[in-house]
């Protein structure tokens, strides 16, 4: 692995849908400076009709305090709606970053998709 | 401007950049710090450690300091070696005080839009210190010997 070029790769946000769950991936790096971008995207993906959302965190390298503050903004925004933000498998360093931030006592992770589908369901 | 004692570096010999007002402006710097780790082949975490630390310093530079005005710049020097890195980043704004910030952690700031950026270059950072001003930090990393 080539540190510089992988924890600078674009910024990717992919979306697919699991029922009335947004799956957004989001891979790359979240740096300098596409934490608007992604704060964009997450906002306009969480409406009333589909307020809760599955982040695939499990090609995100990098991520900064931008990036955090769009994942904070996106819970907000899908609570205000009785919605909720879960994250799947983030990397090791981003696991490590949110855990230090508390940030996971916002956004549940999980080890897998189907777990972090059930929990939506329970 | 003079490097922290500490810190280990003769200020004459860092490199010097000064960029515009800008996020984007801001890649300038780290793409040439980038280069410098991966020339001394630093490992992924430290990389990464010093990519956040940057990124956070250049962030409160632009949009704290500077206050997004464009007619001002950010002045970033740095000293990259195979045992530690030294950056310094430099805004023109009347500074701030680091100890007021409140601890992002706090449950009452969990949810707050910012004032992350403090706590993560202390957090990744073998060292930060700020001037009396409050309008410049410098950065340290130190290198963990590899087993």
């Amino acid at each position: 692995v080539n540190p510089r070029g992988f924890f600078s790769g674009p910024l990717k946000i992919a979306v697919e849908a699991a029922g009335s769950i947004n799956i957004v991936c989001v891979s790359g790096s979240t740096g300098l400076p596409d934490g608007e971008a992604l704060r964009q995207k997450l906002i306009e993906l969480i409406q009333p009709q589909n307020p809760s959302v599955l982040l695939d965190l499990s090609h995100l390298t990098f991520i900064n305090s931008a990036g955090i503050g769009a994942l904070v903004a996106a819970h907000q925004r899908a609570r205000a709606m009785n919605g909720e933000i879960r994250a799947v498998q983030p990397t090791e360093s981003v696991a490590r970053l949110l855990h230090l931030m508390k940030i996971d006592t916002l956004i549940p992770t999980h080890a897998t998709r189907e777990h972090a589908l059930e929990a939506f369901r329970a | 401007m003079q490097a922290p004692s500490e810190f280990g570096v003769d200020t004459s010999q860092m490199q010097e950049l000064v960029v515009p007002n800008t996020l984007s402006g801001a890649k300038l710097p780290e793409d040439r710090i980038m280069a410098e780790l991966a020339r001394c082949g630093y490992e992924p975490d430290t990389v990464f450690a010093i990519k956040l630390a940057l990124e956070e310093a250049m962030t409160n530079a632009v949009k704290h300091g500077n206050k997004l005005d464009s007619c001002k710049c950010v002045t970033v020097r740095y000293d990259v070696t195979p045992q530690r890195v030294v950056i310094m980043v430099r805004d023109q704004g009347c500074g701030f005080r680091p100890e007021e910030v409140p601890d992002p952690t706090a449950e009452e700031n969990l949810e707050r839009p910012n004032g992350r950026g403090i706590m993560l270059m202390q957090s990744y950072m073998t060292r930060v210190q700020y001037n009396e001003a409050g309008n410049e930090v410098w950065l340290l990393k130190e290198r963990e010997a590899q087993a």
